[in-house]
């Protein structure tokens, strides 16, 4: 058997065309590797400038709450004058797989004027024109560039000999093909694989050291060799039936197109159709006619402007707290539209993603790399129940028109927030189930006597 | 009936009863009347939600109240960024691009209400619209149509039974080039008049834009028929022909303009959001600001101007003169630093350009997007244009401080009947001269495309006589 597989590489290496596909994948995955390290790095120097910022602010928040010098009618704006910075943690594979990582925020300011609506106000200066056209990382050469390059390996697995009358002749000597087609797969299945791990293992020796990296870079290996593996045997199945190479060809291309292309783009807009998400204009009109309706006076904007007496300065910020309420009350009802259609539309993407093992991959990539959608909603919700937190914890002190002192520094709202363990093993074990299914049937069919 | 003629029917009847072909360009077509379909509604809805929003927004700036006018800088106004009708073809970059600006006193926001955000399905091959289905699975379609055009003749034998009755290998080029484009042209011509169709029922369109839009496609399909016709001609066997088709898809429609835009980023990166708006804090707070630092040489400005000795004195509202003169010196902060923001963007898309050499697709989309309102030069202008609106509507309501707060400064309230001599923001698109201006350079890629993928095609004629088939 062995033998068989050097000589199937041999054979593999001289095809012009083959060396051709798979030139295009190590250049794809040269590319994504050098594609994921700028994404990485941009990722660690945006959280590195956020923790400046927020050592900052922590710095003037200590020396503000030590100087014992300052004046009642400055003190009593402290909880104005405090800022946190949130940062959600590095994603442990972004490099790998980019996922929503540059989509989605990874750090925010949090203010006594933060809204809801205002929270992610900031985020993402990245330029759209490039956006809209994607970028390279190895979970895209996974997904989409691996199992065409394996179907340009694979297409003719046995239905080119059928179409030269070889076919029949291997059938004469050895009895079935099964152990041959065993042959083919094995070295294709590697050349494709292989470069794919090297890829990995550069990022994993040129990139940050980041707790339970090399953990989620095998998962993350495990399924993307299960997934190709589901191609293979793909191709095996449909060189299994009685068709010629070009047949062999167009349906191993079809059902590519039909599961990475077609299947997701009609998902996306049966989602985006069945849980459209209320309208941001209308969240900032409303919040807009609220914050009207509750604000009569300029010390709203400028309450240190307002007036050099204590009183009149603790009647503007309370005046400011009072309207952040009203507005905040107002837009409840749509803020909380968009929190259930958001969720929504990820348990209706979630459930059909598993008619398309393209997606099912894509998702178990994003997942074990920390970019998957579930995890930057996390982030959102997590900096959201803070901002919540953060608020009441200052708005306490306004009510109250009491000045936050030293002591009082150990009850401010900490933000500590880790993605949820996902669970990957559905998608493997959907992944493999398929891949096993599939191999099934075409050593079936190979192994049935005059099924050549 | 012409050998040309006869063989365009040959080759279409064939096609029609190729079941495979049948069922994908079905789908074809399916999808991009779904991908219109909801691309209608959703910019029908947007549309209708904007002017919605616009009209009850103008409500609620009217109906502040008399207030301090610096208060309602704060407060301001919104820009929100029109879809056009045509963006119904190709939203380009409409979902990943921010929709709203918030035009408020001393601070330069960027535009947010991105779709994206509020989107968790990111499609792993681009954004579903009737654009992506015409660039993207059209070329495919094209490829498995045009894959066995002539390489299933040799295979079978019939290619040389038609050169042994005299058709000429040019007039047999021609003849597969014209098959292959006539199911082409069919296919994305009907397509097309349906997009066309829902583009009129979403608002009105610029007819040349849309013919400029469509015959952008039809030279773009016209190349891709031609390369396929070629390689059908050089290949041993319609197989083969299929999988280098596939393979050329592959790198020239997936890859390349992927690739292009991870090439363009890492060659010229954008600042993450968090260094940006730390330089721009930084800057802010470099200047000599006339509320702290240069408080007081700004005053004995101003006094001297007024020709006074005591900022008491003044005819004016000095609070108001320092919030103009800190408004010019943010300005001077932002048009640097957004200036430099901008000419990334114009590196990026010129290093974008040189994609082009493995691909005609980049240039299509640049055009594309260009003639749907859709691109980074549009949305560019929408921002730019937002910002002015802003400068314009802080300078306006300053002016009624300086002139009117005079002792009183920020204590004065304005007249409700200020409000509205306020203009809402109103997009100017920019004009068919400057969109085509910022796309000439893809035209003509686009054109030497289609003049290189004919030679290839005709000139593959040659090979047929050299094989003696």
């Amino acid at each position: 058997m062995l033998r068989l597989i050097a000589l199937e590489l041999r054979i593999v290496l001289r095809d012009r065309a083959a060396l051709c596909l798979l030139a295009v994948l190590v250049g794809a995955l040269a590319l994504a590797c050098l594609s994921g390290a700028a994404l990485m790095q941009s990722q660690i120097e945006g959280r590195a400038a956020a923790q400046t910022r927020q050592s900052e602010a922590a710095e003037q928040w200590r020396k503000r709450l030590a100087d014992a010098q300052l004046p009642p009618e400055e003190a009593i704006l402290s909880p104005y004058r405090l800022r946190q910075v949130l940062i959600a943690p590095l994603p442990v594979l972004a490099d790998a797989s980019a996922g929503r990582a540059a989509l989605d925020p990874y750090a925010t300011t949090v203010t006594m004027r933060t809204g809801r609506d205002t929270l992610f106000q900031r985020s993402g200066l990245e330029n759209p024109e490039l956006l809209v056209r994607g970028g390279i990382d190895l979970g895209f050469v996974v997904v989409v560039l691996a199992p065409l390059v394996l179907i340009g390996l694979l297409y003719g697995l046995f239905a080119a000999d059928r179409d030269s009358g070889i076919a029949r002749l291997i059938v004469a000597q050895a009895g079935d093909p099964v152990r041959l087609i065993g042959a083919r797969i094995v070295p294709r299945l590697a050349l494709v694989l292989l470069p794919i791990a090297a890829a990995v293992l550069v990022l994993l020796a040129t990139g940050p050291e980041i707790a339970g990296r090399w953990h989620a870079a095998g998962l993350w290996l495990l399924v993307a060799a299960l997934f190709l593996l589901l191609w293979a045997a793909c191709g095996a199945w449909i060189n299994s039936l009685d068709i010629g190479a070009e047949t062999a060809a167009f349906t191993l291309v079809a059902l590519w197109a039909l599961v990475t292309l077609v299947l997701p783009a009609a998902f996306s807009a049966i989602v985006q159709a069945s849980y459209p998400p209320p309208s941001r204009f209308e969240q900032i009109a409303a919040a807009r006619a609220a914050e009207v309706a509750s604000t009569e006076a300029y010390e709203n904007d400028h309450p240190e402007i307002a007036s050099g007496e204590f009183e009149g300065r603790l009647a503007s910020i309370r005046k400011t707290w009072d309207v952040a309420q009203k507005v905040e009350a107002a837009t409840v009802p749509i803020d909380r539209r968009f929190a259930e259609q958001l969720a929504g539309q990820q348990r209706f993407a979630e459930g059909l993603s598993w008619a398309s093992p393209a997606l099912v991959a894509k998702r178990a990539l994003d997942r074990a790399a920390g970019t998957d959608a579930a995890t930057g909603q996390g982030f959102r919700t997590a900096s959201e129940a803070y901002r919540a937190a953060f608020r009441a914890y200052g708005g306490g002190f306004v009510e109250r028109g009491a000045i936050i002192r030293e002591a009082d520094a150990a009850q401010m709202p900490r933000f500590a927030w880790s993605p949820a363990n996902a669970s990957h093993w559905a998608e493997i074990a959907a992944l493999l189930a398929l891949a096993a299914a599939l191999s099934v049937l075409a050593l079936r069919r190979f192994a049935r006597p005059g099924s050549v | 009936m012409s050998i040309t003629a006869a063989i365009i029917a040959k080759d279409v009847r064939e096609l029609l009863r190729d079941r495979r072909v049948i069922v994908m360009a079905l789908l074809v077509c399916a999808l991009g009347i779904t991908a219109l379909l909801t691309a209608y509604a959703r910019i029908s809805a947007y549309e209708a939600d904007r002017a919605a929003t616009i009209t009850a927004d103008r409500a609620t700036w009217e109906g502040q109240g008399a207030r301090n006018p610096h208060s309602a800088a704060h407060f301001s106004k919104w820009a929100f960024k029109p879809l056009t009708a045509q963006a119904v073809l190709d939203p380009g970059i409409a979902s990943f691009a921010g929709s709203a600006v918030w035009m408020e006193a001393h601070n330069r926001n960027p535009a947010v209400a991105r779709p994206i955000d509020d989107q968790t399905v990111v499609l792993p091959s681009g954004d579903f619209s009737l654009a992506w289905v015409l660039q993207i699975l059209m070329p495919l379609l094209v490829a498995v149509i045009a894959a066995g055009s002539v390489a299933r003749e040799r295979e079978r034998g019939t290619l040389r039974l038609m050169l042994a009755s005299g058709v000429g290998p040019a007039v047999l080029v021609k003849a597969k080039l014209a098959s292959v484009g006539t199911v082409t042209l069919a296919l994305g011509g009907a397509v097309s008049i349906v997009g066309a169709a829902a583009a009129a029922g979403a608002g009105p369109i610029d007819p040349v834009r849309l013919g400029l839009w469509l015959l952008a496609y039809g030279v773009f399909l016209t190349i891709v028929a031609a390369i396929a016709v070629a390689v059908s001609l050089r290949a041993r066997s319609s197989g083969q022909a299929l999988m280098v088709l596939a393979g050329l898809w592959l790198f020239a429609i997936i890859l390349t303009p992927r690739a292009a835009a991870t090439v363009a980023e890492t060659a010229a990166p954008a600042p993450t959001a968090e260094r940006f708006w730390a330089d721009v804090a930084a800057a802010k707070e470099a200047y000599p600001s006339p509320f702290a630092d240069g408080a007081e040489a700004f005053g004995a400005k101003v006094m001297a101007q007024y020709g006074v000795t005591r900022l008491e004195d003044l005819p004016v509202s000095f609070g108001g003169l320092q919030l103009e003169e800190d408004e010019r010196l943010g300005n001077q902060v932002y048009d640097a630093k957004f200036g430099v923001l901008f000419s990334i963007y114009a590196q990026q898309r010129r290093i974008l350009r040189w994609a082009n050499l493995a691909s005609p697709l980049p240039a299509l989309q640049n055009i594309s997007m260009a003639l749907s309102g859709t691109d980074m030069p549009h949305q560019i202008a929408f921002q730019e244009q937002a910002e002015a609106r802003r400068r314009a509507v802080v300078t306006q309501l300053n002016t009624d401080l300086i002139r009117n707060g005079a002792g009183a400064d920020f204590d004065y309230v304005a007249d409700p009947g200020l409000w509205t001599t306020v203009e809402d923001f109103a997009f100017r698109t920019p004009s068919l001269g400057a969109t085509l201006a910022s796309v000439w350079a893809d035209a003509l890629i686009l054109l030497a495309w289609l003049a290189g993928a004919i030679t290839l095609a005709l000139g593959s004629a040659r090979r047929v006589t050299a094989a003696g088939q």
